[in-house]
């Protein structure tokens, strides 16, 4: 069991951020792709399949958020072996989530484009695979949030 | 096996005599594509040209077109009254009722088209009196809806309809106002109408209305009207209804249910002609329309005097098939010439040719796209590497036996007659089964149930890495899955341009993770020289390559090996909800007297659906780091299938009786 120190409270709060924030971009961006998507299924029940890998898609920033959060946790001792966070350290960790979690935003950004995408492969069913690399074109800021986390981490050698 | 089926370009050149025959033969064959003559726009040669002219289209194709509409005229009305009732959606997918097929003997055209005739006119005298009268009966019932909508609007209103009407001195209209608006309309009528207007109300209506009528000079109608209905006086029209609202809807009421029972009536009627001709219509339809696309294809040949060309694409496999078909059709009166393609790839038809249990992944090759004839087959690198993607982002060995259970099901119950049922069935047949594996290696029974809960400590001798525990190295590992996969697709890209002649190009924009990664290991075992060497080349590599936008490809790079860190997340995220169930079991079961039915209760379905998310996920986002990350590497696709000239038979089988 760890002890609650002020180093890990910050860094708590940043993993609560970092999965919280994500998960705001990420939930918004698979409703916009999900609409669209139900949209093509009430034209064609057949095209469930491609709508729903399609809305599936703006869920990476999510899953970054979470995975974010996990390493902010393992690297304070809140799961795994416990370790001495000073305050500063907290901070950093902060940051660390803050990082992840504003840069999960961007699937919002994704899940516009997935939607779009979902209307192009009802109709052209050809352009799936396209319409799928346009959609994780946003993701890219999103890796730069989560890597900027995991440097920070690595950083302050706590992981 | 890496490859798309190799096809010839064919060309048949036939006795004219023979195009039935032969038409016929190729159609029962199923194995040639047929495309519209090219011959001299490919390969220009004057004496051809001089020779050969289009064929033109079949004069039966008309009568064949007539007679299949009818039909389904015919049957659309059968479908109408009386619909088959097929199975329900579970049953379709786990047991199907197997398809019956009529047997029918080979017909040739003339008599065909005289049976299906005969079949029309007796099957269509039939039903034409009854259709008739249950379309006149349905016309009726809603008209009468109709009237009644109006009038119980007007229920209220104590007056006789038959009255309201506009003769040479008064006008009369009927219709509603909202209770705020009576005052103004009345004003409206003072005003308009002198004092030489009657409104009469009733009662007010729920929605705070009141039926009224009102009755005015016709002289003064022109300005009243227009007036009323501004301040809110809403005209209902009651041409032809007389007697009293209430009177004219208990009339209507009886008259509809008399239609009722009538429309019963005849529904029944057609429903038992139906069931007589139903099945040969069916039949008959499908060999009309099969004798139909005979007809058609013709407008794609060419034709000289006295014989008929073909042109088309034949799989290599089926030639001999194929030789000795034609042959036998035409009485040897036919010449085969085939070559290899040579023209543009994306216009050779593409058929898809893996082995055994890889055939069952082309479904997801095919719903990214399919490769051109000269491209790789993407389908055999697919098929391990999802699997084991799947199985790492589900890591439960019991959610994974519940995959299997439901692949296999699904394989050979719907699957037996639905091809795509089949794939799905065998594909997660074969995730689950990795499930089972990575399950087993991470100490996933239904997350910590079977270990923790049970007590079945011995299942830890099998574990190879303890998900929470160990989490730093589970990251690493995906992240190395990751760098893996990747590799294979560069590697795979490297070679498919070796082999259309851009290597050079190849090796400049693509192979410097090929060096830079083993660089990056050596240095960091403190393998500095070697280490750096690799590096610096791949960094001169990746400039040359790339000029300024070097720096992109490094971050695209880092981005793609990211991405595989979804894998650690998502398995985790299985691990962890099924714990938490775990836990919510366990805490519901210490209650008193509930517990002990509630606890299996929250357990069954809260593994149940973390099995579905978890499969769900496992599945899209395994297809995704297939299509985005791994194919972006050396997969293009944007084929074109193969599509055989090849008849349709879903009602009928052909037999030689």
């Amino acid at each position: 069991m760890v002890e609650i120190t002020m180093g890990v409270s910050l860094a708590a709060l940043g993993a609560g951020i970092a999965m919280g924030l994500a998960a705001i971009g990420s939930g918004i961006g698979v409703g916009i792709a999900g609409s669209a998507g139900a949209g093509a299924i009430a034209e064609d029940p057949n095209k469930f399949g491609p709508a729903l890998v399609l809305q599936a898609l703006p869920q990476t920033q999510g899953i970054y958020g979470f995975l974010g959060a996990i390493l902010i946790m393992i690297g304070t001792g809140i799961l795994g072996d416990v370790v001495a966070v000073p305050t500063e350290v907290g901070i950093v960790l902060l940051g660390a989530g803050i990082s992840v979690g504003l840069s999960g935003i961007t699937a919002i950004g994704q899940g516009i484009t997935a939607a779009s995408a979902i209307g192009a492969a009802a109709k052209t069913p050809e352009t799936f695979g396209k319409g799928m690399v346009l959609s994780v074109m946003s993701e890219t800021f999103a890796v730069f949030g989560l890597l900027v986390a995991i440097l920070l981490l690595v950083g302050t050698g706590l992981i | 096996m890496f490859q798309t089926v190799r096809m010839k370009r064919l060309r048949i050149i036939a006795l004219g005599h023979y195009k039935q025959p032969l038409i016929r033969s190729l159609h029962k064959l199923g194995v040639v594509q047929i495309v519209d003559y090219e011959g001299t726009r490919v390969h220009p040669n004057e004496v051809e040209e001089g020779l050969v002219s289009l064929h033109m289209t079949d004069l039966d194709l008309k009568t064949l077109t007539t007679q299949v509409m009818r039909m389904n005229k015919v049957l659309d009305i059968f479908e109408e009254v009386d619909p088959v009732s097929g199975d329900g959606f579970i049953k379709q997918v786990f047991r199907p009722t197997p398809p019956e097929k009529v047997p029918v003997k080979e017909l040739d055209r003339g008599t065909l088209v005289k049976e299906a005739k005969k079949a029309l006119s007796s099957a269509e005298s039939e039903v034409v009196g009854p259709a008739e009268k249950l379309a006149r009966i349905e016309k009726e019932i809603a008209e009468y809806n109709a009237q009644k909508t109006t009038l119980e609007e007007l229920r209220p209103l104590d007056a006789p309809l038959e009255y309201i009407e506009s003769t040479p001195v008064l006008t009369s209209w009927v219709g509603l106002l909202a209770k705020e608006d009576l005052e103004q309309i009345e004003a409206v009528l003072e005003e308009e109408a002198g004092n030489l207007f009657y409104l009469g109300a009733s009662e007010l209506t729920d929605e705070q209305e009141y039926a009224a009528v009102v009755v005015c000079f016709t002289k003064d109608a022109e300005r009243v009207f227009p007036a009323i209905r501004k301040a809110g006086f809403d005209r209902i029209d009651v041409s032809g209804l007389s007697g009293t609202p209430e009177d004219a809807l208990e009339g209507i009421e009886e008259r509809l249910q008399g239609l009722v029972k009538e429309k019963a009536n005849a529904s029944e009627e057609i429903a038992s002609i139906s069931s007589g001709w139903r099945e040969s219509l069916a039949t008959l339809r499908e060999q009309l329309n099969i004798e139909r696309d005979r007809g058609e294809i013709q407008s794609k040949f060419a034709k000289t005097d006295t014989t008929i060309v073909v042109e088309g694409w034949i799989p290599y496999r089926y030639v001999d098939g194929l030789a000795q078909a034609v042959e036998e059709a035409t009485d040897g009166y036919s010449v085969i010439s085939l070559t290899d393609p040579d023209v543009p790839p994306e216009t050779v038809p593409v058929l898809l040719d893996n082995p055994g249990i890889f055939k069952h992944f082309e479904f997801l090759t095919k719903l990214y796209s399919l490769p051109k004839y000269n491209e790789i087959d993407p389908t055999m690198l697919l098929m391990p590497t999802f699997c084991i993607f799947f199985g790492i982002m589900v890591t439960d060995a019991a959610y994974g036996f519940l995959t299997l259970l439901l692949g296999s099901f699904l394989a050979i119950g719907g699957g037996r007659y639905n091809r795509t049922i089949r794939d799905l069935g065998v594909i997660l047949a074969a995730a689950g089964l990795a499930t089972i594996f990575v399950g087993a290696l991470t100490g996933g029974w239904l997350g910590d149930f079977a270990i923790e809960y049970m007590g079945l400590s011995a299942l830890r001798s099998v574990m190879m890495l303890d998900q929470l525990a160990q989490v730093q190295l589970f990251l690493y590992l995906v992240l190395v899955v990751g760098v893996i996969h990747l590799t294979i697709g560069i590697i795979s890209g490297i070679l498919e341009d070796a082999r259309h002649g851009k290597l050079k190009e190849a090796v400049f924009e693509k192979a410097w993770p090929l060096l830079a990664l083993p660089g990056l290991a050596l240095i960091y075992v403190g393998s500095m020289i070697p280490g750096v060497a690799l590096a610096v080349a791949a960094l001169a590599i990746l400039i040359t390559g790339h000029k300024a936008m070097f720096f992109f490809e490094i971050t695209g790079f880092l981005g793609d090996v990211l991405s595989y860190a979804r894998l650690m997340a998502l398995g985790l995220c299985t691990f962890g909800i099924a714990m938490t169930v775990n836990v919510l079991a366990d805490m519901v079961s210490s209650v008193a007297v509930v517990g002990v039915i509630a606890a299996p209760v929250v357990f069954v379905f809260g593994h149940a659906g973390n099995w579905v998310i978890q499969t769900l996920g496992g599945f899209v986002h395994g297809m995704r780091l297939h299509y985005v990350e791994f194919f972006s590497k050396f997969y293009e696709g944007g084929g074109t299938g193969f599509e055989p000239f090849v008849a349709k038979r879903s009602v009928t089988e052909e037999v030689s009786m």
